[in-house]
């Protein structure tokens, strides 16, 4: 007979991604309520980097795959959208209607665009760097990463290491992207359908071989499976992601630079997936909740705050193992 | 006798500049169990890594089914039909007894480019898988993740994946390595059984199980073949008492 043998989500799952989702939708009414309207770009941003934590954790958590150049799948997603938005307030097509708020370009062009080249990106550089392991990948990856900063920071059309600020958000047939809340909902809904894809994605065939790959790729290679176009196709997906959330982050904060992909924003995503817990399809949402609002409040009390907020992250490292995720939802590893 | 399933010719490999194999010469035909013995170090998983494509080889020919699989990829050869139990077990610590072998029945069905259906509640894969573990003795621990077996059951599910792939040629190294006298039997039971279906080269250090199973015997000293032949004309060669046993007694 056959066991039911990827066991179904224990009620704990189940409560805890309740909990989180309906927490999530009622955020932006109760922060109005309470007079925290402020904290909603916050919040957002929170999504965003959820969405691109939860990008990250596609390929380390689930394919074995230690990226330290993750933000550089941001940043190029970011400048897609800065550069089509300069590109468009120059070059005289401005309608007048757009002058007054709505967006020149369409984020249907723009996103799927941004998409598109972070994806290129990724095959491009994945090609050269899925030939290495561990510490070789981490440094290669790293390594493209820092092209691309610099690349960026010699771009002095596009406001060279100051970056440029978006004249205004995008437009969206049917969807005002100019008003904060919508804007949030919409980075929620963004994020709930890659975590619902991914969730399908590592319990199908093609997830049963990247996180095999992730236990022991040889042992899949002599099994059959030419297991470099699995990594590889991970690697442009979440690459793709990553892309999205740099376009939102683009939308939210209505500038880019290169700040967004120097490497220490891309050893940001990965302590928020270490932190949330890898492997784990809520983990990195919660680590990215975690850390930018600790980030945020610290910052509040003394400008030092990173000499709180490392030791908070060793002792959460330390006695959460596996994240905080696992910890909380009390299991292990979920798939 | 029709083409050999297996056929190494003139197989060599160094590594650092120490000739680990030499010369190796090694036909299998299609149906028969052929034990490769030798002492420690006599290069036996080496020859193994080099059939499979864990170990590129520096001289030499290997055909399998009459196709030169000397460069293919480990993945390439894997699909031609050679399937392989590992010694130091190789499993995923995080997929179940089923997982494993659910896995293993996926790389022999086609594609695994899909990203929807549910792996875990596909009877393509899961009825196979089950049948298979159910066959090695494993039905009542099919739940339980790899990183909690106990040391027989590993071996067991070692050579579920390797029939998994439904290969038609079957190399097993040391399957009996460190187990005690119960798991050994019904092991050599499961192997006496699969002989009877498919191509098995083994490798392995119990002599009793060797002697009684294999149809021929090769023996590798110090990465050279210094006989082959069926059990009986092995027992009695002299060069094989000498090399292997340090002088002339029975085997």
């Amino acid at each position: 007979m056959t066991r039911a043998t990827v066991t179904a989500p224990g009620w704990p799952v189940l409560l805890f991604a309740g909990c989180g989702i309906l927490f999530l939708l009622v955020l932006p009414p109760v922060l109005e309520l309470s007079g925290h309207q402020y904290l909603l770009s916050l919040a957002t941003r929170a999504l965003i980097y959820a969405l691109a934590a939860s990008s990250l954790n596609l390929i380390l958590g689930y394919g074995g795959m230690v990226s330290l150049g993750h933000a550089a799948f941001m940043g190029i997603g970011a400048y897609v959208v800065g550069i089509l938005s300069h590109q468009a307030a120059g070059s005289g097509l401005l309608s007048p209607a757009a002058v007054q708020g709505a967006g020149p370009v369409s984020a249907l062009m723009a996103w799927p665009a941004a998409v598109a080249l972070a994806m290129l990106f990724a095959l491009v550089t994945g090609v050269v760097s899925l030939r290495t392991r561990g510490m070789h990948f981490i440094m290669i990856t790293l390594a493209f990463a820092q092209m691309v900063y610099f690349f960026f920071i010699s771009l002095e059309s596009y406001g060279g290491s100051d970056g440029m600020v978006l004249a205004s958000r995008d437009r969206l047939p049917g969807i005002d992207l100019g008003d904060d809340r919508v804007f949030y909902y919409l980075c929620l809904g963004l994020l709930l359908l890659f975590l619902a894809f991914v969730h399908r994605l590592v319990n199908a065939r093609f997830g049963r071989v990247l996180v095999g790959c992730r236990e022991n790729e040889k042992r899949l290679q002599v099994l059959g499976f030419a297991t470099f176009g699995y990594r590889l196709l991970a690697y442009c997906l979440a690459g793709g992601a990553a892309g999205l959330a740099g376009a939102l982050l683009a939308e939210q904060g209505g500038y880019v630079s290169p700040a967004m992909l120097h490497w220490t924003r891309s050893g940001e995503l990965m302590v928020m997936v270490l932190l949330g817990g890898t492997g784990t399809l809520a983990g990195p949402v919660l680590g990215a909740f975690v850390l930018l609002f600790l980030e945020e409040y610290l910052a509040l009390y003394t400008e030092h705050w990173m000499v709180i907020l490392g030791p908070v992250l060793v002792l959460a490292v330390l006695f959460a193992r596996g994240g905080l995720y696992p910890m909380l939802a009390g299991h292990g590893r979920e798939r | 006798m029709s083409r050999p399933l297996l056929q190494l010719a003139d197989v060599g490999r160094s590594f650092s500049g120490l000739q680990v194999c030499r010369d190796i010469g090694l036909v299998l035909a299609a149906g028969e169990l052929h034990a490769l013995i030798g002492p420690n170090g006599a290069g036996k998983s080496t020859v193994l890594d080099m059939i499979t494509g864990l170990t590129a080889v520096d001289r030499g020919r290997i055909l399998f089914k009459g196709c030169d699989v000397t460069r293919m990829p480990p993945y390439a050869r894997a699909r031609l039909g050679m399937a392989r139990s590992f010694q130091a077990s190789a499993l995923l610590d995080s997929f179940t007894v089923q997982e494993h072998v659910a896995l293993a029945v996926q790389a022999g069905r086609g594609s695994s480019y899909r990203f929807w259906r549910r792996s875990g509640s596909d009877p393509e894969l899961q009825e196979p898988a089950a049948e298979i573990v159910a066959r090695v003795g494993l039905a009542d621990r099919a739940g339980v993740r790899a990183a909690t077996l106990a040391h027989g059951e590993r071996r067991l599910l070692e050579i579920a994946m390797a029939l998994a792939t439904r290969p038609d040629l079957l190399l097993l190294d040391e399957p009996m390595a460190g187990l005690g006298p119960v798991s050994c039997r019904r092991l050599a039971g499961m192997v006496r059984e699969l002989k009877a279906e498919r191509t098995i080269l083994l490798v392995e250090h119990d002599m009793e199980t060797v002697f009684a199973l294999a149809d021929r015997i090769t023996v590798l000293v110090q990465g050279r073949v210094v006989a082959t032949g069926r059990p009986e004309a092995i027992r009695s060669n002299r060069r094989v008492q000498e090399a292997y046993l340090g002088g002339p007694c029975s085997l």
